[in-house]
């Protein structure tokens, strides 16, 4: 027998785990790893692992970018809200808490360019000064308007149109307004009441929802007061006896309603 | 957990978050592979950096691991290429190389250092000569014999793990094991 048959058939019962050299070498195959080794170990093992409780990895991918788009949508909500919840970008003459403005309201038409009467013509220079004349010289006026001269050293009188908007503004302190006027009346009221030159145009600055207190500071008293209406006479300073025209302001609850303005009784105006 | 489970499962377990199968598989392996390393390097404590470095390896690769082979094939793959890099980055001689034509000396791969404690309390006369005769082999037979040893593999597996051939294997298989019953028997 040769040398490598002898040791292929030795390698063969070795092979088959029953040899004297598998037996002896398992006698001395006690050697283990130390156990602080194996608590390294275990503990690696244990921390590659997902804690438990820990996000899934699917959620960890699209926690970021969920996250933005909700505080993206949140912040575009809060921005489309921002018209609605303050006037700051209201148009000037509307009064946002307002439930029944109709849509002539929102575009800043006056009371009166809501209902054209057919009955009357609004367009002509009339002077309120006149309504002295039509309602009578020598009777005294429910209100008297004042004189152009006499309007002008009332002017004077006057303290200036930013403390008559202030003191509007603290109205609801001191109960002369109701409620605070919108810019756009302080506007119409401050600057252009006293400038009017007639009663016609003075009418059209009369808005949908002013208040009595804001429509005697914009046209003074009227010349008869009705329960629902008040009424107020213009005539025309050139011709005396000129019919001149009825404006009848009707309120509802203390705001004005609507304006219908009609031909005056000649040379007979309401008595007050 | 059944402890009859194939290592296989509790791989795939364990990849699945089970920390229980890796201590199971842990128990199942440490002591064998512990002992390849230990051999191999003849000091505990090169054979623990190893033997750390195979089972962190493991276990980063856990979310990599499918069932091609044996887990024991697996493992001790990594384990031979960890000891490959070790004596690359340790021989005092770079012209040594894990291979059959290589002649390495004891002074080469140092021999199981005879004064560490644990190898005084060796009582058996013929346990100590065969601790020296397997670190006196050539690496490439040495191994082996040790991954036929302690890890359990056959020829075939062998040759895999070290990445050759099943004959090649089959005779450094066959020389280790000539030598190291030639040496017991002159020691005998």
């Amino acid at each position: 027998m040769s040398k490598d048959d002898q040791e292929d058939r030795e390698l063969e019962a070795y092979l088959k785990g029953d040899s004297a050299l598998s037996k002896t070498y398992q006698a001395l195959a006690e050697e283990e790893p130390s156990a602080r080794l194996d608590r390294v170990i275990m503990a690696k093992a244990r921390r590659a692992l997902p804690r438990r409780g820990a996000h899934h990895p699917f959620a960890l991918h699209w926690m970021v970018p969920v996250s933005l788009a909700a505080v993206l949508l949140i912040g575009i909500g809060l921005v489309s809200l921002i018209p609605y919840e303050s006037d700051v970008f209201a148009p000037k003459g509307l009064s946002p808490e307002s439930d029944t403005v109709s849509p002539d309201e929102r575009a800043g038409r006056s009371a009166f360019e809501m209902k054209p009467s057919t009955e009357v013509e609004v367009g002509s220079e009339r002077r309120l000064d006149e309504v002295h004349d039509k309602v009578g010289a020598g009777k005294q006026a429910p209100v008297r308007r004042a004189a152009p001269a006499e309007r002008k050293q009332e002017t004077r009188r006057r303290p200036p149109v930013e403390d008559e908007t202030a003191q509007k503004r603290r109205g609801i302190k001191t109960g002369i307004m109701e409620e605070p006027a919108p810019a756009a009346m302080d506007e119409a009221i401050g600057n252009k009441a006293y400038n009017a030159r007639s009663l016609d145009d003075q009418i059209k600055l009369v808005r949908i929802g002013m208040s009595q207190a804001e429509v005697r500071q914009l046209l003074g008293e009227p010349v008869k007061q009705e329960k629902m209406a008040w009424i107020y006479k213009d005539v025309r300073m050139e011709d005396a006896d000129a019919p001149g025209t009825l404006y009848r302001i009707y309120f509802e609850h203390g705001k004005v309603h609507r304006v219908e303005g009609t031909p005056a009784p000649d040379r007979a105006g309401p008595k007050p | 957990m059944d402890t009859g489970t194939a290592d296989e499962q509790l791989m795939l377990r364990y990849q699945q978050g089970e920390h229980r199968a890796f201590e199971l598989l842990y128990t199942r392996h440490k002591g064998a592979l512990y002992r390849y390393f230990l051999r191999h390097c003849g000091s505990a404590a090169a054979a623990e950096e190893l033997f750390q470095d195979v089972w962190v390896n493991l276990i980063r690769s856990r979310e990599r691991y499918q069932v091609r082979a044996k887990f024991t094939t697996y493992l001790y793959r990594m384990a031979h290429n960890r000891l490959v890099d070790h004596y690359r980055r340790h021989s005092r001689n770079p012209g040594v190389s894990f291979d059959d034509h290589s002649n390495p000396t004891i002074e080469n791969f140092a021999a199981p250092d005879r004064e560490q404690p644990e190898q005084r309390l060796v009582h058996n006369r013929t346990i100590d000569k065969l601790k020296q005769l397997i670190a006196a082999l050539p690496p490439a037979q040495r191994e082996a014999f040790l991954l036929r040893e302690e890890g359990g593999l056959s020829l075939d597996e062998i040759a895999e793990v070290t990445d050759v051939g099943r004959e090649a294997a089959k005779s450094r298989l066959r020389y280790a094991v000539a030598r190291l019953r030639k040496g017991l028997v002159e020691t005998g």
